[in-house]
């Protein structure tokens, strides 16, 4: 049974990197490389891989091949994640070749168009408004704004607009409608609107990976992990801040 | 308490389509966010110690999302990253950055130790149990 190795490896970083993109835990990664390479013939495998960059090496008839592979952007895509695992567990079965296409079918896979998004966004937006004590008025509120930003933000995401600006962007716009609503009346509770949508932007899967990866031993990822979450609860806070105290510079009626 | 609850699960069903969780998974990841925001919420009544409430209801969802991800043959992040937000200290924060600019300091930094706790005791809910079980699944 002999194989290309170098397409091997190139589809093994692949399926690597999409894992990484959807923002799978660093082990998983580690091990779905070293399970297609040594499923396809490989002798040995070790792959390291950072939240930037993965590196896989093969020894495989009797020379070995290595790849390195820089990972820019990083999302979330659970259902990829899954799919990426179950296909590498059935890869004994499968020639290296329809691995690979299936593999591309799964990149191919488009996630919820925008529109549903943008309800997603507001649902959850008014789900955590009436969590955090908001009454009705507030819940019609939040389903505005949440889609609202929602939209922005995947917008921005698109546009690949610094992450942290686009945060502070969306959360301070979040607080000045916030604002609006409550002065004009329509909104009871100032906090409980503004808290429950900016649970869309709090940084929950940095927070989860965080700690995954300190616990199965990926220090350095897990440390990078919740550097990033505390940014993004940083980036989270500043746009309020900003909005609220220019708020009450430029005189307006008092909001506590 | 039944409303806040009806919102934490409509909520979660937002933020897992958000996630590109599908079908069967999104219920069940939003039923054990549901789960963990009753745990919290039913310690906070009885005890009222917010840390402790964090603490359990972390525990809870972090042994159903296992047990979950086990029976369906999926990540455990499915469940977890999607269980867990309604737990984020989100309102914590909020207070925090809205003492420093009432530029009440003393009340910042008490807010603000406060709510670090609050994610420490997530954190440390989350680790024990799934350390817990990668022990265990190793021995069977």
């Amino acid at each position: 049974m002999t194989h290309d190795f170098d397409q091997l490896l190139q589809s093994a970083a692949y399926a690597g990197q999409l894992l990484l993109e959807s923002g799978a835990e660093i082990y998983r990664v580690e091990d779905t490389i070293c399970r297609i390479c040594l499923n396809y013939g490989a002798q040995e495998a070790s792959s390291i891989v950072l939240p930037t960059g993965i590196f896989v090496t093969i020894v495989a008839g009797g020379r070995s091949v290595s790849k390195i592979v820089r990972i820019k952007s990083r999302g979330l895509d659970i259902d990829r994640i899954d799919r990426i695992n179950t296909l590498s567990r059935q890869s004994r079965t499968l020639t290296l070749d329809e691995f690979l296409t299936q593999l591309r079918a799964i990149a191919r896979l488009h996630p919820y168009s925008l529109s549903r998004r943008i309800a997603a966004g507001a649902l959850g937006a008014g789900g955590f408004t009436l969590f955090f004590g908001g009454q009705f008025p507030d819940l019609c509120c939040a389903l505005v704004i949440g889609g609202l930003i929602e939209g922005c933000s995947s917008i921005l995401e698109q546009r690949q607009f610094p992450s942290f600006f686009a945060i502070s962007l969306c959360s301070a716009l979040t607080a000045l409608l916030a604002i609006v609503f409550n002065q004009t009346g329509l909104a009871s509770s100032l906090d409980a609107l503004i808290i429950g949508c900016l649970m869309l932007l709090v940084p929950g899967l940095a927070i989860t990976n965080a700690i995954r990866d300190s616990l199965s031993g990926d220090l350095i990822s897990g440390m990078t992990r919740g550097v990033e979450a505390f940014l993004i609860a940083i980036a989270v806070a500043l746009g309020p801040g900003l909005v609220m105290s220019l708020w009450m510079m430029l005189g307006g009626n008092p909001l506590w | 308490m039944v409303i806040k609850l009806i919102g934490a699960f409509l909520a979660e069903i937002g933020f897992g389509i958000l996630f590109n969780i599908h079908d069967r998974k999104l219920l069940a990841a939003a039923l054990t966010g549901t789960l963990g925001s009753l745990i919290y919420e039913l310690v906070m009544q009885v005890h009222g110690g917010e840390v402790l409430a964090m603490f359990l209801a972390a525990c809870g969802l972090c042994l159903v999302s296992e047990l979950l991800a086990r029976r369906m043959k999926t990540p455990v992040t499915t469940f977890l990253i999607c269980a867990l937000i309604p737990l984020v200290p989100g309102g914590g924060m909020y207070y925090t950055m809205l003492a420093i600019i009432q530029g009440n300091t003393m009340n910042a930094l008490e807010i603000g130790i406060h709510t670090l706790g609050c994610a420490g005791a997530l954190a440390l809910g989350i680790a024990l149990t799934s350390a817990f079980f990668s022990f265990s699944m190793k021995k069977s």
